[in-house]
Formats: structure tokens, C-alpha cells, sequence
């Protein structure tokens, strides 16, 4: 009986697809699987149990009787959302401004990478990788304090164009230069710390094809373009999957603390009129939750579809 | 029993008592027996008494049956320790012992204080954040919203005071009845959740409450560019005499920019210059048909004209070309620091003047009271725009969990707080220390160097108690650590504001301030922001303004539809 039982397993075992390889898997690997036990349960609790919460997009708040308890209005909050006019702007705003970030800003820190690793002098190399990182630690708030500061009537660059006989320029209250200095503060504050993985990619490619490159007679653009590029696309893949899946996101605190008055009109996105509409007036969670609900959809939707699209161009998709 | 009825039909009598001399204060026309306005003529221009005590006049003079002594005497052998959570506290800083000030109260009413410092930019999405997770401090100091009062209300997310509040506590119900929204919000709710903290109590020295904003102008450069000043002695300016005197004073070379200031600050001067109806801050009104309108879109709001004359302004170099970035106090900086500020918008009141008369002593060398005068900002007809006022700034309100022995110990302090002797002590400090009483019975500050020297020894002094019902204002205009030109100065701006208001006659729209609805948070905007970004837009500022109207009415038309279906007449 025993033997029989121990045959049907093998064959099991042999035969599984699917969920049963992997709890196959586990049984036969679980000291490993224990290790990441925490990350579960940290999703868990962090991750997908807040996920009650979306519920609140279908009912009307009370504070009182809790999530659970508060009655259910059905598409009422979505009805609302979807009559505003200005819930659509920042919907399209939002995205003009992360398709510009994701053919402005998203390459940048690829060649960043690409140019910090042609750097020869170690030393020098790391002070670069140093100044370059640096800017990400600091807050938006003073890097608007550092913008403002820079570029208003009577700051340091209007004073240069003074200097050489130019017309100032209003750089602070234009709404034709608020969208490329949202991509240019972004570059000069992150490109640097996003540099950092493509970096860690590019330190990961065998030396051997730099060698037989050299050997070849490739030239250094040669060598960037044949060796480095092809090996950090899976890389480039994945964090372009990731960004796209964020293109509902434009990043709230730079817009929050870089736009004014003049400028309103060009930065109310998604996530300024979310806020706009919960702390500006009435706090209605039932509204605000529908909108980022609707948000996280497009985004899941956006994220699924990129994808797809990676893998059917032959790269990388987020499951490999 | 008899003598308790006794005991609350005279409480009530003196409540009634205490609540017309408050209200009188309200009213166009008042009783000439109102002690507040009595204490108005005496601090006026031509006053050269000392200013008066609130010893004989308001709310703090009224029989309450509960004096201070008594309340000072109640049983405070239990320590209670009270969370607090307030904007303008110091992180960091001792609330319990910090200084000898905070000793005394610690002390008196044995408590410890665990004090939750709140900024103005995230005060607001704190405490909703705290209302809705049923975790809110024993006290907290909330910006009122009709839309969430209602629903807090509602769900007991707030605490409602017991029935017997104003027999326990009847200074502070006294002190309450000073702001109407006390009476209609309890009203509404079905009781008393929100403690709305007067602005005013017993010192207003004028018949009518006004805003006190005000335009602060350099009049020596007035002279210098030889530009006349009309209403110099009454202190008030019209819209196109500001804008001509900004252009003299620019054309004469004493300036580049005359104007410097917030959107905010031109948010208000475009409010004061406007025959807005009110409808600056809620941008709603009800006209003469009994309808509801939107102001900006209503040509007798005059707000499109008025818009017009700042653009105009602007566009010729008037005005500060970046304003929209520039944040209190730098624009007043450029007035008595800088000295490159020909005029700036202000917060008209007694402190403020001081203040003003220090830096410029002291950055300028320059006698403030000899080259700067506020003005009251009217219309080309004189008039001063304005809304009927509620007579509040922020709510106490009282953690639903509150235990009872803390309920009882805040509704002490309050209470304290409201009588005379409370309000000497949180205006002046520690009696025979700071402050006393002279051989004519009026009270004179020890301090040398007044209202800036008691702020500097007790530090932080304000937030928690300086604030705690009655606000500062009121006493400011009697408080003898201010300089007499500078509390005479303030009166007077309120008296002559009260003539020529646009109020006169008007009672606050009790129903469009109490209502809420998803239609209105969705058309929230902020108003000042709105009128910067029309101003700063390039291209014809008719096209631009109509456009702007036009892409409102979409939110604010579902908004006026609601209103007048359940407001019109």
C-alpha cells in the first residue's frame, strides 16, 4: 500500500503542471520559500488588505460605522466623477505630461549610465556618480526654493540674461515653460539615482564581449551601441513596463510645489485635482477613492498592455 | 430644587444681559447704552485717554454668578493631562513648564499638556484625517466646514457638549453668544459640537463688524511725487486713486514695482474694489430677484471691471511681476525692510501697526506714524466692500472619547478664560509681574517695550491659551502692552469702515454658509488663485475672462441649481 502511494506520487510529481510544480516545488525547497515569508506578509498587510479599502469608491463614507459598515451607493461616486469636466483635463494633462517623461525623462538615466561608465578615472567617477546622485535627497520643496530662487524676474538667470543684454524672461508664471521645467527638474533630480541600476546592469556584463569587441576592431560608440545597449535592454524593459504602468502618476509633489497661480491651468493633474476636491472642500472619501480607483485601473490596464507589447517585440516582459 | 431653578433663571437673566450687549455690537444701529461702543468713542482719534480696561463693558461684565475665584477654587487634585492640537505651536517647546506663564496654568488647574503642533498649509487634512479615524486630540482648534460639521455632527465623530453646559460654564456661554454662529450652528445640529471662537467680544469699538484688511501706503512718497490723497484724514483710498497713486509715486522714480504682494493680496483688493455682493469667499449670492448667481459671472458684481483696472495694473508694471509667487511676510518686506514698497495689503490691525513702526525704525530708519498710513479700500463711490461678518475665526472642538474629568477641566479653563481676570492674564501675563493696575484703577504694562517685549519673555504664549476662546483681536484695541497710536490708529479704521461699509443693513446668508453638497466641493477653487492666473494670461482679457466663466459654469451651474431649489424665493 505504502509502495503504491509512493509510485502515484512520483508520477505526480512527474505529470504536474501549473500550481502543483509549484507546490511541489515548495514542499521540496521550503527553507528556501520560508525566507520570503515576510515579504508575503508584508504585502499582505501593506499591500492587499488596505485593498479593502477601494470598496469605499461604492459607498458613502461614514466615519463612524467604518468601511464595512457604510452603505453602498452603488456608481454614484463614478457618475460624479465622470460629469466633471475638469476630472477629464487632468486625466489628459496627466498623460501629455508622462508620455513627454517617458521619451524625455526615461532615457536619461540610460545614458547617464552609459557615460559614467565610459568614465576611466575611478575617482573621478565616483565624484561624478556622487554630484549626480545627490539632488535626489533633497525634497521638492527646496528644490522649488532652488527653482524660484534660479529662475524668477530678478533671480540668477534672469540677472545673466540682464548681463548680456537680454530680455528677461518670466520663467516662474509661463504656461508654455512649466511643462519642460517639470522634465528638466525631474532629469536633474533623478536621472542621477536612476542611473544607479542601469549601472549595476552594465557592471554585470561579461568582459569577455568588450574584449572580443576590441579585438574586432569596434570602436567605443561601437562597443556602447553592440555590447552595453543589447545587455541592459531586459533591464530598460522591466523599468519601461514599470513607467508605463505609472503613466496616471505624474508626481504630485513636484507639480504641487512647483506650479502657482499662473501656472494652475497647465498642472492641475490627476493627483492635484484629487487633492483639489478632498482637502479643498468637504472631505468626501467615497469621490476621492472612485477617482484613484479609476486611476490604478488605466494604470493596471497601461502596465498589462506594455507588457505584452515588450514581449511581442521580442524584449523582456515583467514575469521574464 | 426651588433654589436651583432660582439659581438657572438667573443665570439665564444674565446670559440674555450678556448676549445684547454682545449682539449690539453686530447691529447698524445700537443701543447708545452699549458699553462697546461707548469704549469706541473714547479710543478714537480724538481720544487722549488712557486706553480703557473691559472691566465695565461686554460679556466679561455680565452676571454670570460664576466669577473667577470660584472657577479657580473648583477641585483640581486630580492631574489630567490634556492633548491639544493647534496651528502656531512650537515643537518641541514645554506647554507645561516652559515659562512662568505656562507654570501658572499648568499648576492652577494641575494639568499636563501634550500639545500637537499643526501648520497651516496641512492643518486642515490633519484633523479630517483624525476626525474620520475616531482619533482625535481631548482639544483641537478645526477650520469649520459646514459640508463635514454636518456630517460629523451626525455620526458623534465630534463631541456634543451636555445639556448642562451653560449653567456649568456661563462666562464661556456668555463669550459664545458674541459670534452668531455659536446660536444657529447648535440650532442646526441639535446641539452644541463647535465652539466658535469670537473674534470680537467686548472692545469692538465700532457699530458694525467689518474686515479688517486694509492697504498700507507710504504718504511721504505721496507728497514727494505730488500726488494729493483725498481721503488722507478719514484714511480711506478709492480703486483708481491706489492705482493713480501707484503710477505717480512709479513715474516720480522713487520706485520700480509700487505694489508688492500676495495672490492672496490681490484676491482682497480685488474683493474690496469689486461691488462683489459679498461673493469673494463663497462666490455665491442671492439678488435682488431672490435667485442665486455666481459673482464672477454677474456684471453687477463688478467683478470683471474691477479685474480689468488690476490687469491693466499689472500690465503697466504696478504690481509685482511674479506676486503670484511671493508669500506673506515678504511682500511686507519690501515695505519696511526693503523700503522698495510703495503700498502692500495688510492685516489692519493694532499689532500689525507696531510692528510695522519697529522695522522701520530699525531697517529704514524711518518714523512709520510720520510716512505710512493704512487705508481702507473702497470702491469709486466710496463704498467699502465687504461680507456680513460672522464674527469668528476657527472651532474648539472635543474629542468624542473625551474621559469626563478632562471634559471638566478644559470647559474650567475656557470658562476662566472668559472672564475678565482670564483675559487680562492671557492678554498681559502674570498679574503685579507684567502688568497692573494704576492709582486710577487702569491697567499699565511693566514690561518695557509693551506687546513685543511680552511676547518675546513668554514665548508661544498664544496658541493655546492666547487663543483659546476670544480671540486676541478683541482685547488689542484696549490692551495697553500696544501703543496708543497704534490701537487709537485701529479703531478708527473700524469706525470709519463702519459708516461706509457695504454691509450696513445685512445679515450673513445663513443658508448658503450652512450648505454643502458633492456639486459644490467639486466647483472649490481657490479664488485668489483664479484671478492671479487671469491676470498673468497673455491675450485679450475679455476673451480670456469670458472663457474662464464660461469653463466654470459647468461645475458651478449644478451648484446654483441645487441653491435655488432649495433657497429662492
Amino acid at each position: 500500500m505504502a509502495a503504491t502511494a509512493k509510485t502515484e506520487k512520483v508520477v505526480t510529481a512527474a505529470q504536474a503542471t501549473g500550481l502543483q510544480k509549484v507546490a511541489i516545488n515548495m514542499r521540496k525547497y521550503w527553507q528556501i520559500y520560508i525566507l520570503i515569508i515576510p515579504a508575503v506578509v508584508w504585502y499582505i498587510i501593506f499591500a492587499y488588505y488596505p485593498m479593502a479599502g477601494l470598496q469605499l469608491a461604492f459607498k458613502t463614507y461614514k466615519a463612524k460605522i467604518g468601511i464595512w459598515g457604510s452603505p453602498w451607493c452603488g456608481f454614484q461616486n463614478f457618475e460624479a466623477v465622470f460629469r466633471d469636466v475638469y476630472f477629464w483635463r487632468s486625466v489628459g494633462r496627466t498623460l501629455v505630461i508622462n508620455l513627454g517623461r517617458l521619451v524625455i525623462n526615461f532615457p536619461a538615466p540610460i545614458l547617464l549610465a552609459l557615460m559614467l561608465n565610459e568614465l576611466r578615472v575611478g575617482r573621478y567617477k565616483k565624484v561624478m556618480q556622487t554630484i549626480f546622485t545627490f539632488p535626489h535627497f533633497l525634497s521638492w520643496v527646496i528644490v522649488a526654493s532652488i527653482m524660484t530662487n534660479l529662475l524668477s524676474v530678478d533671480g540668477l538667470v534672469n540677472s545673466a540674461l540682464g548681463a548680456m543684454g537680454l530680455d528677461s524672461v518670466n520663467f516662474l508664471g509661463s504656461e508654455v515653460l512649466f511643462q519642460p521645467m517639470l522634465y528638466i527638474t525631474d532629469i536633474w533630480k533623478s536621472a542621477g539615482y536612476s542611473s544607479i541600476i542601469y549601472l549595476s546592469a552594465i557592471s554585470g556584463i561579461d568582459q569577455d564581449q568588450y574584449e572580443a569587441a576590441e579585438i574586432d576592431g569596434a570602436t567605443r560608440w561601437q562597443r556602447i551601441w553592440h555590447v552595453t545597449l543589447p545587455n541592459i535592454l531586459p533591464t530598460v524593459s522591466v523599468l519601461f513596463i514599470m513607467t508605463t504602468g505609472g503613466l496616471m502618476t505624474a508626481g504630485f509633489d513636484q507639480i504641487f510645489n512647483l506650479s502657482n497661480a499662473a501656472t494652475k491651468n497647465v498642472a492641475e493633474v490627476l493627483d492635484m485635482y484629487i487633492y483639489r476636491i478632498t482637502f479643498t472642500a468637504s472631505t468626501d472619501f467615497g469621490f476621492s477613492t472612485a477617482v484613484s480607483l479609476f486611476r490604478s485601473i488605466i494604470n493596471m490596464t497601461l502596465l498589462v498592455i506594455a507588457n505584452k507589447g515588450s514581449k511581442m517585440m521580442g524584449g523582456t516582459g515583467l514575469f521574464g | 430644587m426651588k433654589s436651583r431653578k432660582l439659581l438657572a433663571m438667573l443665570l439665564a437673566a444674565s446670559m440674555v444681559a450678556s448676549f445684547a450687549s454682545c449682539n449690539a455690537s453686530e447691529e447698524t444701529t445700537t443701543s447708545s447704552e452699549d458699553t462697546a461702543s461707548n469704549s469706541s468713542s473714547e479710543t478714537s482719534t480724538t481720544s487722549t485717554e488712557p486706553a480703557k480696561t473691559s472691566t465695565d463693558s461686554g460679556v466679561l461684565a455680565a452676571t454670570t454668578g460664576v466669577t473667577a475665584e470660584d472657577i479657580l477654587a473648583r477641585d483640581y487634585s486630580e492631574p489630567i493631562t490634556i492633548s491639544f492640537a493647534g496651528i502656531q505651536c512650537t515643537d518641541g517647546f514645554d506647554y507645561t513648564h516652559g515659562n512662568e506663564y505656562y507654570d501658572w496654568w499648568s499648576d492652577t488647574f494641575n494639568i499636563e499638556w501634550d500639545v500637537i503642533s499643526l501648520s497651516f498649509d496641512t492643518w486642515v487634512e490633519r484633523l479630517n484625517t483624525w476626525i474620520n479615524a475616531d482619533d482625535l486630540p481631548d482639544w483641537s482648534v478645526w477650520n469649520f466646514t459646514p459640508g463635514d460639521a454636518a456630517n460629523y455632527a451626525e455620526q458623534g465623530l465630534v463631541y456634543e457638549m451636555p445639556e448642562n453646559w451653560k449653567t456649568e460654564y456661563p462666562n464661556l456661554a456668555a463669550a459664545a453668544t458674541c459670534s452668531e454662529a455659536n446660536a444657529h450652528y447648535e440650532e442646526l445640529y441639535g446641539g452644541m459640537y463647535y465652539f466658535f471662537r469670537p473674534t470680537f467680544a467686548n472692545n469692538f469699538p465700532a457699530d458694525l463688524i467689518t474686515n479688517h484688511m486694509s492697504l498700507m501706503i507710504r504718504t511721504d512718497w505721496a507728497e514727494q511725487a505730488g500726488f494729493t490723497l483725498s481721503g488722507l484724514d478719514t484714511r480711506t483710498i478709492s480703486e483708481s486713486e491706489f492705482f493713480a497713486y501707484c503710477r505717480a509715486v512709479k513715474d516720480a522714480g522713487l520706485t520700480d514695482v509700487p505694489l508688492y504682494t500676495s495672490s492672496g493680496g490681490i484676491g482682497t483688493l480685488l474683493g474690496k474694489v469689486a461691488e462683489a455682493n459679498g461673493t469673494m469667499e463663497s462666490a455665491y449670492y442671492k439678488a435682488d430677484d431672490g435667485m442665486y448667481h455666481w459673482g464672477p459671472a454677474e456684471e453687477e458684481t463688478g467683478i470683471k471691471e474691477g479685474l480689468r483696472k488690476i490687469k491693466q495694473a499689472y500690465d503697466e508694471g504696478l504690481i509685482y511681476q511674479e506676486f503670484y509667487t511671493m508669500q506673506s511676510p515678504d511682500d511686507a518686506g519690501h515695505f519696511y525692510a526693503a523700503g522698495d514698497g510703495a503700498a502692500v495689503v495688510i492685516e489692519g490691525m493694532a499689532s500689525t501697526f507696531d510692528n510695522f513702526a519697529v522695522e522701520m525704525q530699525n531697517n529704514l530708519n524711518l518714523d512709520f506714524w510720520e510716512v505710512a498710513s493704512p487705508m481702507i479700500i473702497t470702491d469709486d463711490n466710496g463704498v467699502a466692500q465687504d461680507t456680513p461678518s460672522t464674527n469668528y475665526w476657527g472651532v474648539n472642538i472635543l474629542s468624542p472619547n473625551i474621559d469626563e474629568a478632562t471634559y471638566e477641566r478644559i470647559m474650567s479653563i475656557w470658562d476662566y478664560g472668559c472672564t475678565e481676570e482670564g483675559q487680562l492674564r492671557i492678554r498681559l501675563g502674570l498679574p503685579d509681574v507684567d502688568w497692573t493696575y494704576d492709582e486710577n484703577g487702569e491697567v499699565v504694562s511693566l514690561l518695557d517695550g509693551g506687546y513685543a517685549a511680552l511676547t518675546e519673555k513668554y514665548t508661544t504664549m498664544s496658541p493655546i491659551t492666547g487663543n483659546m476662546f476670544i480671540l486676541s483681536d478683541d482685547y488689542s484695541f484696549i490692551n495697553p502692552s500696544i501703543s496708543k497710536e497704534a490701537r487709537d490708529l485701529v479703531s478708527d479704521l473700524y469706525i470709519e469702515r463702519a459708516k461706509i461699509a457695504s454691509t450696513i443693513g445685512e445679515e450673513p446668508d445663513w443658508d448658503l454658509l450652512s450648505y454643502s453638497s458633492q456639486a459644490m466641493n467639486l466647483a472649490s477653487m481657490t479664488y485668489a488663485d483664479e484671478y492671479a492666473n487671469i491676470i498673468t494670461k497673455s491675450g485679450d482679457f475679455d476673451a480670456n475672462y469670458d472663457q474662464w466663466v464660461s469653463d466654470k459654469m459647468a461645475m458651478i451651474q449644478p451648484v446654483l441649481d441645487e441653491l435655488n431649489a432649495a433657497f429662492s424665493e
